[in-house]
């Protein structure tokens, strides 16, 4: 609740800020404001607390990922801050990142649906502007339209959902939907249709198969800062609202709609590692990997409890460090033109500048998931956690998929290191110490996390 | 007293479903940007008219509050629909989404 009040605080100051004449240190309230969540979740942790009559519950899981979703908002202002404060919007911009923050702490700690639906909203109406914050420049146009068609489309079936739930159980109280939903209900087909149309919107928002498609177009055109917002944060988000629904509907696995997330999880693993295989574009070739990242996490969801909390916790960690590290490479080494964007602008990147190529290949191996470097045990996790519950086939797609993953990876790493650069490209990349600390920074964690995988784990403790 | 005693919950739940299913095959099949924003508005209107239906049904009022944050979500979503659709009218002098096929697979 706090952590609401000073984003949604810090978002009403930043849209008066040029106003009233503060627009100066506004950059410096977000960062004070997000410190001080981090630290009051900190001395809170683990007192359960209720808000808005029972329709927000801040539990355990709800602080865990938030504290969490916080750390990386800290280490996103770290290594994308200075960029968007180049930006003549820049208080825009924090105005629209703190409101979409509100959203995503209303996901993390709703009982009621009510509230997964408002803070679905708030976090995505922000994010729509944000895509498209590239006013001249068409990509991102087409991104912005295409996100909010599909995001408008979502809630849509989301509320659908939600009403035929209502209808099932005669309310909108998750604690009260799960004590109905075990005895026999007057309208079972109204239950059905209610939780599929509702899974749906889910794997809309997640950006898993077959509801994958807007996703490589948006993160293509969104500017850098954005897409990596998006991919990391909005996904841990989405994934983690999914996670709390059964958490708190069905206490662990629900039958048949598991088997329908499974179906989900096995095809974004496969069909997501596939198509980036065949990508030029390095930033859609991570929007695709990312595709293949969210059934991962869907595992977690499918498993669900604290088995499945604990392995989700430390996937969405990981693999949202992972992403700051790539992308903060590729902001720096993606200089021209968008139109002609490939991983030819990657050859021979360690010639040019031997730490922006060594901090790709740290995040791309922990994104494959290679011993030392978090990723691993990301992977481990949620691994064994499907093998513990018995879903063989989740852990088969899983390692086919990171074997696909791996190739591309791979290919990716080789042409930075084994290839010379074209004769036409700026033959070194400046980098300030500024630059080399962020990817000091993450790149250390990422390998400390790998190190001593129970750093996170010991947040959740259900 | 029972005005339509022959009216029951199944025909608000068909006619829900048809408005939503012509609300989604207009955002899909459509190509003019503001009538699929029509559409969308057409689906949301569905669950609105689905939500006080149940809550009829089931004899509260709860579904009937959540209609009113369903229109004010719908409101400030299409404020910032218009906005881009204005942003891309601008670039690109018209509002057939046809235009926006820079990026494909």
């Amino acid at each position: 609740m706090l952590q609401l009040m000073i984003f949604g605080g810090i978002g009403l100051l930043a849209m008066v800020s040029e106003v009233l004449g503060f627009s100066r240190i506004m950059s410096l309230l977000f960062r004070i404001g997000t410190l001080v969540c981090i630290g009051s979740l900190f001395i809170n942790y683990g007192l359960d607390y209720t808000w808005f009559g029972n329709m927000m519950v801040e539990d355990r899981f709800s602080q865990a990922f938030i504290l969490t979703a916080c750390l990386m908002l800290a280490t996103w202002t770290f290594g994308f801050g200075r960029k968007i404060g180049e930006d003549e919007f820049r208080n825009d911009y924090i105005a629209l990142f703190s409101f979409s923050m509100v959203g995503g702490v209303m996901m993390l700690s709703y009982t009621n649906l009510v509230m997964l639906f408002l803070g679905l909203e708030i976090l995505s109406i922000p994010l729509y502007v944000l895509v498209g914050s590239k006013k001249r420049n068409l990509k991102s146009n087409e991104s912005a339209f295409k996100y909010f068609l599909m995001g408008a489309f979502a809630s849509g079936v989301m509320l659908f959902g939600i009403a035929f739930l209502y209808g099932a159980t005669g309310t909108f109280d998750l604690h009260q939907m799960s004590t109905k939903t075990i005895t026999v209900l007057d309208y079972p087909i109204f239950f059905q249709l209610g939780m599929v149309l509702l899974i749906f919107a889910f794997a809309f928002k997640m950006g898993v198969v077959p509801f994958h498609y807007w996703a490589p177009d948006v993160y293509e055109g969104a500017p850098n800062p954005m897409t990596v917002y998006m991919a990391s944060l909005v996904k841990t988000f989405a994934v983690a609202s999914a996670f709390r629904f059964f958490l708190l509907v069905f206490g662990g696995e629900a039958g048949i709609y598991s088997t329908l997330l499974m179906g989900m999880s096995v095809l974004s693993m496969l069909v997501g590692n596939i198509m980036g295989a065949v990508q030029d574009n390095p930033k859609r070739l991570l929007a695709y990997s990312g595709i293949g990242h969210a059934g991962f996490m869907l595992i977690a969801v499918i498993v669900n409890g604290a088995l499945g909390a604990n392995a989700l916790l430390y996937y969405s960690v990981v693999y949202s460090l992972s992403l700051f590290l790539a992308f903060f490479v590729l902001d720096k080494v993606l200089i021209h033109d968008d139109f002609y964007w490939s991983i030819g602008d990657f050859k021979g990147l360690s010639k040019r500048n031997p730490w922006l190529a060594l901090s790709m290949t740290i995040a791309l191996l922990s994104m494959a998931g290679i011993p030392p470097l978090g990723g691993f045990f990301a992977k481990l996790f949620v691994l064994k956690a499907a093998f513990e519950h018995g879903h063989g086939l989740l852990v088969f797609a899983g390692l086919l998929g990171s074997l696909i993953a791996m190739y591309y990876y791979l290919k990716f790493i080789i042409s930075m290191y084994s290839r010379n650069p074209d004769s036409d490209v700026v033959p070194t990349l400046p980098l300030n110490y500024w630059d080399k600390m962020v990817m000091a920074f993450i790149g250390l964690t990422l390998l400390l996390l790998g190190l001593f995988p129970d750093l996170i784990s010991v947040l959740i403790r259900f | 007293m029972e005005l339509l005693p022959n009216i029951t919950i199944y025909h608000y739940v068909i006619l829900s479903i048809v408005l939503f299913c012509i609300g989604a095959i207009g955002v899909m099949v459509r190509r003019n940007a503001l009538i699929i924003f029509m559409c969308i508005e057409l689906m949301l209107n569905a669950v609105n008219l689905l939500m006080v239906g149940f809550s009829r049904m089931w004899g509260d009022g709860k579904a009937q509050v959540f209609v009113f944050f369903i229109m004010a979500v719908a409101a400030a979503e299409v404020v910032i629909g218009l906005a881009i659709l204005m942003m891309v009218y601008r670039n690109q002098e018209t509002t057939d989404i046809d235009v926006l096929n820079k990026m494909k697979w």
